[in-house]
């Protein structure tokens, strides 16, 4: 599944790449996150409560921040399993200035998932999965505007 | 370490007590605690009907019911149909009419057809249909099955059970 | 109707054959006494789970269990490491390089589909052993996933298999005839793509496997519902690292197999190795996901036909390139692909057949001989060509199938594949199918309902039921397979007070053998079939079997029947013996008759039990030269021969039955949806030992048949996850979707065997051509051509709007 979007956020980017860069102010958007265990600035393991339609559960992710190009550009990715499932996510960010001062938040996400979600719930994936991801980016843009 | 409480049920007539725990089907705990192996498991989505059992009264899935559910009920599997050695007629219709093969789903036709002929005692084909909907066969196509039921209701008409 | 061929050598009786009567075995089905694998308990018992690969296709780097193997109530689990230990690859039957292929029980180093077994957990119960599963890490290395045959074809393919170096794991190309002679001398050239889907066998009994190691005598006893576990032990036997002495096979009732329950011997051999680590019986039932992710699917089949033809609707010629999608591993296959030779030409009497076979794998699940194995694939597409070939030249479909059909008076008709057909009369099947759905009313009304805007059509197809299979047809895949012929073994007794005991080594699943053989057996000794009993289920210490034993391939009405008969004929001998010696009489003059022996037109007799009395008590008033005891065993073996490997033909099956089915159905335009209106079948069985068993299973089949052709289909995500995994995606049908179901029958008797008999179990799912043909003809005014056997509301929704979009 591909999804993408953009967001602008009152902040400048130099802010809003600080923020994101500290796995503990993204992990705390991940939905119902049960624990987070940070091993490095960019390496860090969640355990979130997830799912679709009727079948939900415990997730197991590991996350790392690859690709940083501080502060115009990075990219987040992570495995989880449970439930039968796994879920592959890799997500990218783009930052840019926008002329008020703020700044602009170009994402893209491709996740693909297997397993008992994926078969079980596959109708209702799509859905369930850009409400995930778009409440992720979402809660972002809340933190850093304060 | 899980809890385990005692259930106490009627099962075909008979006052019977098991443990269960808090998820435990229905269908695991009628055939593996209480050792009534008549009643079968034939999906995990609650749509074959191979499970099929009358709960206080009205035909169920016992795999869409938990154990502790049943606590207190009265239950009537394919083991409690026959009265001393002799076949209900919904039984006998079956057989006569082989509307089984393999018999693997026969328990849980044979139950839906209880309760069907219990509410309808004269019901017409699509009638029969309908109440049979929820009892898949692999074996016969349904044709002997739905025979089987016109010829039970006559019986019963007659003075079966 | 003709008459049936009584059997010469031995004075049959036919008082019970033919006749029928309720199935015996149905008593302790309709009571809940049957005994599935499920219902068995052995003290100590472990129930086991399996945790299966969520992905289509990726390397396994790491199994940690570390978490599972401390959660109370787990005793053991097996990974890839303990497989290794106890298993060699299984043998493959396909010419190198595919013979490098790896298969194991389960997984070894990579996922090559998605709901693969990775571990096995056996544990105090199975909801613990379920959730040790959720504890075990698998790391993963997702690779990407081929679908489909020809993608997996295109040189930058993902391997499948790397060992192999292709996803070709068998080609072969069959000449038959003077094909280009028939192109060249062809009025017309018709071109087909044709597509023929994925769908299951789908019991409503799942595999199950209990293995039981008593450490004392060193036995394993694997109780299964395997349809054929005697065959299977070829593949245990070279793979799995136990003494072959000391396994013991017991197949109690069976819930249904329809082919799906040939393959589960990697379960047999996994939750066997699994007991073997836990020290104690385990107990595995699969669940449905589980069944129809990785359970068996049927052969999926890609087919370029091409027919040349005369504008008369003659049929002189057909090519087909075919492309068998068989999974991800191969198991049976290539068979699949191989089995059209048992139907070459179909129903048809064309020479000339070119067929450029080609078997690849893909992550997907694994196929299996389900129902009609590789013969359904074959006449669907033959059936589909000839339709168009009469759409396409302006001619009545109807009418250029009964022109190209073989004829009664040509039987026995040796095909191009050099298969013989034994008889049949198909041009009065399908007039009969055709009668009963009242055809000719039907198309009077037809133009007329069409300008209401209604679309209503009707279509008929004649599919043959190929029975009792020569293994030796395998030697056309590779000349090495040490295969050949079609045997079976029956152990018969009368006990000393007379009774008659029958062991058949067979593994029945809804064909009620205890009731036709009591049935057989009954004639031959004058007695009743309440008289006689057969042993139920199948032990492999108990029951006599061969390497081809099993209940499989449409035959048990010949080879089960024809072992019987056999041991039936040499009990009754040696009996007679005894008797004669007791009457002081010739064995010719001596008559069986209401459970004694008698001499003909005389009142003197002696009754079974008195024969037995000298056979096992009194023995020294046994007859010169009689051994002790009543007890026989007799092997049957079917009169086949050795293919021509250069020729490439062979004899491959010796019964054709046959069904002709007829419907009509309505299709609505605005949904795409299909209605059943009518539905007729036509069956000849030669001659039925038991009609309403043999009814039972054609209205099965033809359930079946419906089932495929509108309802159910194995449907995979481009990531390669099945999608129908439940039975809220894979649509089994109900009550409601199958409609009554009129059945007419005809006998032809097969010359080639002892009563009559042809054997009729798969039945051929002859409504994927009927409907398909139906559809076809109800949308006609529209143009529309079928080239899917699987059709969908949504599929025959987007035909009708394309086609209107050319109009």
């Amino acid at each position: 599944m591909h999804f993408e979007g953009t967001f602008d956020i009152k902040a400048p980017r130099q802010k809003v790449w600080e923020f994101i860069s500290v796995p503990n102010n993204v992990a705390k958007c991940l939905p119902d996150l049960q624990k987070l265990e940070v091993l490095a600035a960019d390496h860090f393991k969640a355990t979130v409560k997830a799912g679709v339609g009727f079948v939900k559960g415990t997730f197991n992710f590991e996350f790392r921040m690859l690709d940083m190009q501080p502060p115009t550009h990075a990219k987040l990715s992570g495995h989880g399993s449970g439930t039968g499932s796994t879920v592959d996510l890799d997500t990218a960010i783009d930052l840019s200035d926008l002329p008020d001062g703020g700044t602009r938040m170009a994402w893209k996400a491709d996740a693909k998932v297997g397993g008992l979600i994926a078969s079980v719930g596959q109708r209702l994936l799509e859905g369930a999965a850009q409400k995930i991801v778009g409440n992720l980016f979402a809660c972002l843009k809340k933190q850093l505007e304060g | 370490m899980v809890e385990k409480r005692k259930i106490k049920l009627k099962v075909n007539g008979v006052e019977m007590e098991g443990e269960a725990e808090p998820r435990t089907l229905l269908v695991h705990f009628i055939r593996d605690t209480l050792g009534l192996t008549g009643t079968h498991i034939g999906c995990d989505t609650g749509h074959c009907g191979c499970c099929t059992i009358i709960m206080n009264g009205v035909s169920v899935k016992s795999c869409m019911i938990l154990a502790y559910q049943a606590e207190g009920a009265e239950i009537l599997t394919v083991e409690g149909l026959a009265k001393d050695g002799k076949l209900h007629p919904i039984q006998e219709a079956f057989w006569e009419n082989h509307a089984l093969q393999c018999g693997y789903c026969t328990p849980g036709q044979i139950m839906s057809t209880f309760f069907l002929l219990s509410r309808n005692p004269k019901p017409t084909e699509e009638e029969i249909r309908r109440g049979l909907e929820g009892n898949y066969c692999r074996c016969t196509g349904y044709v002997n099955i739905v025979k089987a039921v016109k010829a039970a209701a006559e019986k019963m008409a007659k003075g079966g059970s | 109707m003709a008459e049936a061929i009584l059997s010469k050598e031995i004075p049959v009786l036919r008082k019970w054959v033919g006749t029928p009567i309720k199935a015996k075995e149905a008593l302790r089905l309709i009571t809940g006494g049957g005994r599935f694998v499920d219902d068995i308990k052995i003290p100590g018992m472990l129930y086991a789970a399996l945790l299966r690969s969520p992905y289509a296709h990726a390397k396994i780097k790491r199994i940690d269990t570390s978490k599972a193997e401390k959660l109370p109530g787990v005793v053991a689990i097996v990974t890839q490491e303990d497989v290794l230990k106890w298993c060699k690859p299984y043998p493959q039957i396909v010419p190198p390089p595919a013979d490098k292929l790896l298969d194991y029980p389960i997984a070894v180093g990579k996922v090559r589909f998605a709901g693969e077994p990775v571990a096995a957990v056996a544990a105090t119960d199975r909801a613990i052993a379920e959730d040790a599963c959720e504890l075990i890490e698998v790391e993963y290395e997702p690779l990407p996933p081929v679908l489909d045959a020809e993608e997996a074809l295109k040189p930058d393919a993902p391997l499948v298999h790397e060992e192999v170096g292709t996803n070709l794991v068998w080609h072969e190309v069959f000449d038959y005839g003077d094909v280009d002679k028939a192109f060249a001398e062809a009025d017309k050239v018709i071109s087909l793509k044709l597509h023929h889907h994925r769908y299951g066998g789908a019991p409503t009994e799942t595999h199950a496997v209990v293995a039981d190691y008593d450490k004392g005598t060193g036995v394993l006893t694997i109780y299964c519902n395997n349809q054929m576990p005697m065959f299977c032990m070829a593949l245990i036997g070279l793979s799995f690292n136990f003494p072959t002495d000391k396994i013991r096979i017991i197949t109690p009732d069976i819930g249904g197999g329809f082919g799906s329950k040939i393959l589960s011997y990697t379960y047999m051999m996994l939750i066997s190795i699994l007991a073997l680590k836990a020290g104690r019986a385990v107990k595995w039932m699969e669940d449905r996901r589980e069944y129809l992710a990785a359970g068996t699917h049927c052969n999926e089949a890609t087919f370029y036909v091409e027919a040349a033809v005369k504008k008369d609707g003659t049929i002189l010629g057909i090519k087909a390139r075919t492309l068998h999608d068989v999974g991800a591993y191969l198991r049976y296959e290539p068979v699949g692909a191989l089995l059209w030779i048992q139907v070459s030409s179909g129903p048809y009497r064309f020479k000339n057949l070119r067929m450029d076979v080609n078997a690849v794998v893909t992550n997907k699940g694994p196929v299996a001989p389900i129902r009609g194995y590789g013969r359904i694939q074959h006449l669907w597409m033959l059936e589909r060509t000839v339709e168009q070939v009469a759409r396409q030249l302006g001619l009545d479909p109807v009418e250029v199938k009964l022109k190209n059909y073989i004829r009664p008076e040509e039987m026995p008709y040796v095909t191009p594949s050099g298969a013989t057909y034994d008889s049949g009369d198909y041009l009065t099947a399908l007039k009969k199918a055709l009668q009963m759905i009242k055809y000719e009313e039907w198309k009077k009304k037809q133009k007329e309902l069409w300008e209401q805007g209604r679309y209503i059509g009707i279509g008929a197809a004649l599919f043959q039921d190929s029975g009792t299979n020569n293994f030796a047809q395998v030697r056309l895949i590779y000349k090495n397979n040490p295969f050949s012929g079609q045997s079976r073994m029956a152990e018969m007794w009368m006990d000393e007070f007379g009774r008659i005991i029958v062991a058949v080594g067979s593994n029945p699943h809804g064909q009620c053998h205890e009731t036709v053989v009591s049935q057989v057996v009954a004639d031959v000794f004058g007695v009743t079939p309440d008289d006689v009993f057969v042993v139920p289920g199948f032990d492999s210490w108990v029951h006599g079997w061969t390497g081809h034993s099993g209940s499989y391939a449409s035959q048990f009405a010949v080879s089960g029947i024809g072992a019987v008969l056999g041991a039936a004929k040499r009990l009754r001998e040696k009996i007679a013996t005894i008797a004669a010696h007791m009457l002081k009489a010739k064995p010719e003059e001596l008559e069986f008759k209401d459970g004694k022996v008698w001499v003909k037109g005389t009142d003197r007799a002696v009754a079974f039990w008195q024969v037995a009395n000298l056979a096992y008590r009194n023995v020294l008033e046994l007859p010169e030269g009689v051994e002790p005891g009543l007890r026989v065993i007799y092997s049957w073996k079917a009169p086949f021969k050795l293919p021509d490997l250069e020729k490439k033909t062979v004899n491959a099956t010796l019964t054709y039955s046959y069904q002709a089915h007829a419907c009509v159905v309505e299709v609505d335009p605005e949904t795409g949806k299909v209605k059943i209106l009518d539905y007729a079948v036509v069956d000849d069985c030669g001659v039925p030992i038991n009609p309403a068993v043999v009814e039972g299973q054609v209205h099965g089949s033809t359930m079946n048949g419906i089932a495929a052709a509108l309802f159910e289909e194995y449907v995979y995500s481009k990531d390669g996850q099945l999608l129908s995994s439940t039975f809220m995606d894979y649509l089994f049908p109900t009550t409601l979707e199958i409609p009554d179901i009129k059945v007419d029958h005809m006998i032809t008797p097969s010359p080639f065997t002892e009563l009559g008999t042809k054997g009729v179990g798969e039945g051929s799912l002859v409504p994927l051509g009927a409907i398909a043909g139906a559809i076809e003809d109800a949308l006609s005014p529209l143009g529309v051509v079928i080239t899917d056997s699987h059709n969908p509301p949504e599929r025959i929704y987007r035909m009708i709007r394309e086609a209107q979009k050319r109009k």
